[in-house]
């Protein structure tokens, strides 16, 4: 025994030099057949949660939406939405942990529209196209009443202070940048970053990086002062929702029935939604303008072309967020020699005996599809900037105080400002008489 | 005038269709391959390196990766290089004699000269430590796996991410582990 | 209105709100403290730990220390516990008390009523047109920033891949030992063959080594590669080929353990094996189980220890490559003790790729890395079964058993047939295309009646196949049937193997004979050259010139351009 002791002790020696990954099937020690009654005890596997639970996530969505619609137009109740989001806050915030979530479920698709390999679950695709139908017919109730990042944001809104349209403007480019480049990343199969920066899931988990508990935590700061700063600056499944919601059937209005220009639901919007009546330009400017509009117009498809070729540009770089990409990078440069050691990945790769060719020929196919994906990526921003440019030239005409079809998220904390609001509640008496309360 | 508004309105309707109907190709298109079932992370033990990062990288605080033990595959080596720091002193389960830094892993004589090794999971932190010294000259018969009791099924595992061998995947919910010597 | 109550219930809601702050502040605070502790104290102890644990290694006997070790692993533990109970409480608490302050607020806040308009947005029309033009230019600004950010971070350019196969050249040199397929083959024609040592006579240059070593050398490029050793210092020695004179030479410092010995004997020394080259680094193994890769430059690469061999005369067996693979035969112990192994290291890294069981007894044979039919197998002889192994996996292909003992000449493979000899009994010659125990079925022939080789391995033309005993004798076996053609003694000893270059064949004897003959259906020696001093390793060749070990020097022998 003495000598197969030091036998096994020179072995385990061994191991701390031959630092060696877990080798294939090698069955170093044969299992032994025992003589007494020993009964071999089985290996626990804890199930995942039941798949059947998921139709309980899509009921408790299509409820959600529908009760949004019945809250937003039918009971014009700001409490009631607001109970919904806190519902909707705990059940799929911190019951489901935030995970499924409609603005992740961007990447699933994006991801199965690209790669033929990648399947993916219907629940991620119900979340995703759901609230979509429902906004081509209600507007954005999903962000006002059942998104649980927003309800987060709402819930904390207690000093709403005004964006300068100017600012939020520019501010509101980088949720498409956002889109474009979780579409990008996710369609080429190398990140998720939406799932992967989303500031608040730590709060819903309860616990995560630091990093982005305190990134969470800073975008929370801010909106106790800044209504909803993700949704509005950043969220990418909100720029969708933006522009299905310009069509949608049925839209938010702040009066029940007319608008008498009192100026009382002006500054209500905590999100910059509510349009302003439009006043007669000076004179001269609509003659600028309108030239203004045509150079511009002319000037689109420079502006793209500009885009197409910076996406094209940033693909290099852009590619090496992708895994395989990074891992043929560090190959390359540790066999030519320029950066020392090697790290877990590398060392990985080289004991898995795979080839170094096939490594260069993924990559080089990846790259390929980053650098059409950044052409699509500059072209699309670019785009939307132009296209923001010739809209904000475009002189539209209002009369009524109005919600913004693309802004408007249906909270319906406006409505309480109308006082047509309260002679439809039966607030106050008088018909006419509302617009001096 | 009136023309106009209704023109206006034919445009807006057009749009519309024409945005449930992109809506719905998109969808329609996903769905044509999409699968009733959801998937779940789970390691492949013969990929795993044993580095290290599931026990730091997870987003829960205690990682939901384990390790579980196959018995069947086992030696009940009385050296467990899983269970025994390299050069142990005495074969005992003296502290200063065991690799696990939690003490996860219980020993027990069972007859000669055989001893079970069984992990105690509340206690172990995924950090592949036994792993590592199993694999390398044991059987392998300690691995990884994602334990789906604790797992919170991301949708972007953060640990996948930080996994230098791409021992993630995604499995059917039906079949949650990757056991070794086990058909899947 | 009953105003006194409104205000007193946004008076409690406001104090209400006050306490939560203030005991979510408490929490968080008391989270970040224990986290950043954390952060800073946990690892430190670790490393306490790892240090106590390492000095009570050296001194089993001190259980005053084993008993802090103890204290000091179950404090750490339950530290852990601890923090992991205090974060998950900690974030519950955080959370209600969080909600309960935004509550409050919201609540406080309610109660005001609606309030009137503060701030609106100039309704005029200069108003609105400035608000525009500024917008647009924000706008502009905001494109000009998105190009910039990516013109910068587009800058790094990104990397064009080469893979660099040296496999090509590797083919075509002498890398390893015997050459690239362990045949003893050589692919030039023109190479020197005749010399005088003593007066320097077709010697190009002559250059002393070091240390004794019985490993032959290995050539790429300019340099030659040897590797020399005694159980007090094991060396790699770099040559330049052109002028002889030493490159570098690097001390290999070995990983054996304390009081772990390893005494081969005299005969085979630390250094037998012969080292491989692959374009990039060059890898010696030596008897005490170390495995090291120098690059070029003489730069150590990776170290690797693959456990104190259990050989009775001293692991010997050389390295072999395939591709980027470093193939080691680690044959030890007994055929039933589990011991032996085929390694195959990653050359970058010295990882693992793959590595087999062997079910095989010690050997001094070394692994030959030979292209059948397009495939790559990597044929072993040892003590009591022949294998060969897909080489980029692994996998055996197929095994002819070979009961003999102390197994020193390798295989080789020529023109379809693998050779196999069993020291002092008999040379077999095996048919390609075999799978799992061939035994039976693919042995093309057998002779036991010659003067089988203990040492010294075959080499075949693809027409006769060519065996040399230790003590001398030569003889050419009939290719297909495996009949004798002739047979010669050379009265002379020999440890190394003989060769083939330009259709002749090359062999050197132990007191440094260096014999030419003409391969064919006669023997006829063509010349016999002495090298001067005693010599037991093979030569290596390379256009027109060969390289061989003498016992004290290394020679180049060659024509001046």
């Amino acid at each position: 025994m003495i000598r197969r002791l030091t036998g096994f002790a020179s072995i385990a020696f061994a191991v701390v030099v031959f630092a060696c990954p877990a080798l294939l099937g090698a069955v170093n020690v044969p299992p032994p057949e025992f003589e007494g009654d020993y009964v071999l005890p089985k290996t626990e596997v804890p199930g995942p949660r039941e798949n059947l639970l998921e139709y309980v996530d899509v009921s408790v969505l299509v409820l959600a939406l529908s009760l949004s619609v019945y809250f937003v137009y039918h009971k014009r109740c700001r409490k009631g939405v607001f109970l919904l989001m806190m519902v909707s806050l705990v059940y799929f915030g911190f019951y489901r942990k935030g995970c499924i979530c409609s603005i992740g479920a961007i990447g699933n698709v994006s991801l199965s529209l690209f790669e033929n390999g990648y399947v993916i679950p219907f629940l991620a695709l119900l979340f995703f196209v759901l609230p979509l139908v429902f906004t081509l017919f209600f507007g954005r109730t999903f962000c006002g009443c059942v998104c649980p990042l927003g309800a987060l944001q709402d819930l904390v809104l207690l000093r709403p202070m005004k964006v300068a349209r100017p600012v939020e403007s520019v501010l509101r480019l980088l949720a498409y940048v956002y889109l474009g480049a979780a579409v990008w990343f996710a369609a080429t199969g190398s990140a998720f970053i939406i799932c992967r920066y989303d500031p608040f899931i730590g709060f819903f988990r309860r616990s995560g990086s630091i990093n982005m508990i305190v990134f969470g935590a800073c975008f929370l700061l801010v909106g106790v002062f800044v209504g909803r700063p993700y949704c509005r600056f950043l969220c990418p499944y909100g720029v969708i929702l933006r522009q299905l919601s310009r069509l949608s059937k049925r839209k938010v209005t702040i009066t029940p029935d007319e608008c008498v220009k009192c100026r009382l639901c002006e500054g209500s919007c905590p999100f910059g939604a509510i349009e302003t009546p439009t006043a007669e330009w000076p004179g001269e400017t609509y003659r600028v303008n309108k030239k203004l509009l045509g150079v511009l117009i002319l000037l689109l498809p420079v502006i793209a072309a500009v885009g197409v070729w910076a996406g094209g540009f940033v693909s290099g770089s852009a590619s090496r967020v992708d895994a395989r990409v990074r891992l043929a990078d560090r190959i390359f440069m540790e066999d030519a020699g320029t950066v020392e050691g090697t790290i877990d990945a590398s060392l990985a790769f080289r004991a898995s005996g795979a080839k170094v060719e096939d490594l260069y020929s993924d990559a080089d196919a990846i790259k390929a599809k980053f650098k059409t994906g950044g052409f699509f990526f500059g072209g699309f921003v670019a785009l939307v900037i132009g296209l923001k440019l010739i809209l904000l030239s475009i002189r539209f005409k209002r009369e009524d105080y109005i919600a913004s079809r693309a802004g408007c998220l249906a909270c319906g904390r406006c409505y309480s400002y109308c006082p047509r609001e309260h002679v439809r509640l039966g607030n106050v008496a008088s018909a006419n008489g509302g617009g001096d309360l | 005038m009136k023309d106009n508004m209704s023109r206006r309105r034919f445009l807006r309707e057009c749009c519309w269709g024409g945005a449930l109907g992109a809506v719905g190709l998109a969808a329609g298109f996903a769905a044509s391959k999409a699968a009733g079932k959801d998937f779940v992370w789970q390691i492949d033990p013969f990929k795993c390196i044993s580095c290290g990062n599931c026990a730091t990288y997870c987003v829960l605080e205690e990682s939901a990766v384990k390790c579980v033990h196959k018995h069947a595959m086992c030696g009940y080596c009385k050296l467990c290089t899983g269970y025994y720091e390299p050069e142990p002193v005495a074969l005992d389960t003296a502290a200063e004699n065991q690799l696990c830094p939690t003490g996860a892993i219980g020993r027990k004589y069972v007859e000669h000269p055989y001893y079970k090794y069984s992990i105690d999971e509340k206690l172990c932190n995924g950090c592949a430590k036994c792993v590592k010294g199993c694999s390398a000259f044991g059987n392998g018969s300690l691995f990884l796996q994602v334990r789906h009791d604790r797992c919170l099924n991301c949708n972007e595992c953060s640990i996948a991410v930080a996994c230098p061998s791409v021992a993630f995947v995604r499995v059917g919910v039906d079949k949650p582990y990757l056991i070794k010597g086990q058909a899947h | 209105m009953d105003g006194i109550t409104l205000e007193m219930k946004r008076t409690t809601a406001i104090r209400v709100a006050v306490i939560a702050g203030v005991f979510s502040l408490i929490v968080a605070g008391f989270m970040f403290v224990n986290y950043s502790r954390r952060l800073s104290v946990e690892p430190g102890m670790e490393k306490q730990l790892e240090d106590m644990k390492n000095v009570f290694r050296d001194h089993p006997d001190n259980q005053k220390l084993a008993g802090e070790i103890r204290q000091f692993d179950l404090e750490i533990r339950n530290r852990r516990m601890r923090w992991l109970a205090f974060s998950g409480k900690g974030a519950v608490l955080l959370l209600c008390g969080l909600g309960v302050f935004v509550g409050c607020l919201k609540y406080a806040g309610g109660l005001g009523g609606v309030k009137p308009v503060v701030e609106g947005e100039t309704t005029d029309g200069v108003g609105q047109e400035r608000r525009t033009i500024l917008s647009r230019r924000f706008v502009w600004g905001g494109f000009a920033v998105l190009l910039l950010l990516g013109v910068l971070i587009g800058f790094k350019p990104s990397v064009e891949y080469v893979a660099e196969d040296t496999w090509e050249q590797f083919l075509a040199g002498w890398p390893t030992f015997r050459g690239p397929d362990g045949s003893g083959v050589s692919k030039h024609k023109d190479v020197s063959l005749e010399f005088d040592g003593e007066s320097g006579t077709g010697v190009l240059w002559k250059s002393p080594v070091p240390m004794d070593g019985m490993n032959s050398p290995v050539l790429w490029g300019d340099f030659v590669f040897l590797s020399g050793g005694d159980e007090k210092k094991l060396q790699v020695y770099c040559y330049d080929a052109k002028t002889g004179k030493p490159v570098w030479t690097r001390d290999v410092e070995s990983m054996l353990p304390e009081g772990a010995e390893v005494e081969p004997m005299e005969d085979t020394g630390f250094s037998a094996p012969t080292l491989a080259v692959d374009g990039k680094r060059v890898y010696a193994i030596f008897a005490t189980g170390d495995v090291v890769a120098f690059d070029f430059s003489g730069k150590k690469v990776w170290a690797k220890f693959l456990g104190v061999p259990d050989s009775v005369y001293g692991y010997a067996s050389s390295l072999a490559m395939y591709k980027k693979l470093l193939i080691i035969q680690y044959d030890q112990g007994a055929d039933d003790d589990n011991l032996s192994k085929l390694y195959a290291l990653d050359g970058f890294s010295g990882q693992p790729v793959w590595q087999i069981n062997r079910p095989v007894a010690n050997s001094w044979t070394s692994p030959v890395v030979v292209d059948v039919e397009g495939k790559s197998q990597i044929i072993t002889c040892a003590k009591p079964f022949a294998i060969s192994y897909d080489a980029g996996t692994g996998a055996e292909l197929w095994r002819v058993e070979c009961e003999a003992e102390d197994i020193a000449p390798s295989s080789v493979y020529a023109g379809g047939l693998v050779f196999v000899i069993k020291p002092n009994d008999e040379v077999m010659a095996i048919k390609r295309g075999g799978r799992g125990d061939v035994t039976k079925s693919h042995i093309a022939w057998k002779n036991d009646e010659v003067d089988v080789p203990d040492i010294c391995s075959p080499v075949s033309d693809g027409e006769f196949l060519y065996i040399l005993s230790s003590d001398g004798v030569l003889t050419c076996i009939d290719f297909k049937g495996g009949k004798v053609v002739w047979d010669k003694d050379l009265d002379e000893m020999f440890q190394s193997s003989p060769s083939i270059v330009g259709g002749k064949l090359v062999m050197i004897s132990e007191k440094g004979n260096l014999i030419v003959a003409e391969t064919g259906l006669n023997y006829k020696e063509i010349s016999r050259s002495k090298l001067g001093e005693r010599c037991f390793a093979s030569p290596a060749f390379a256009d027109g010139r060969m390289y061989i070990r003498g016992n004290k020097n290394l020679y180049c022998i060659g024509k001046k351009d």
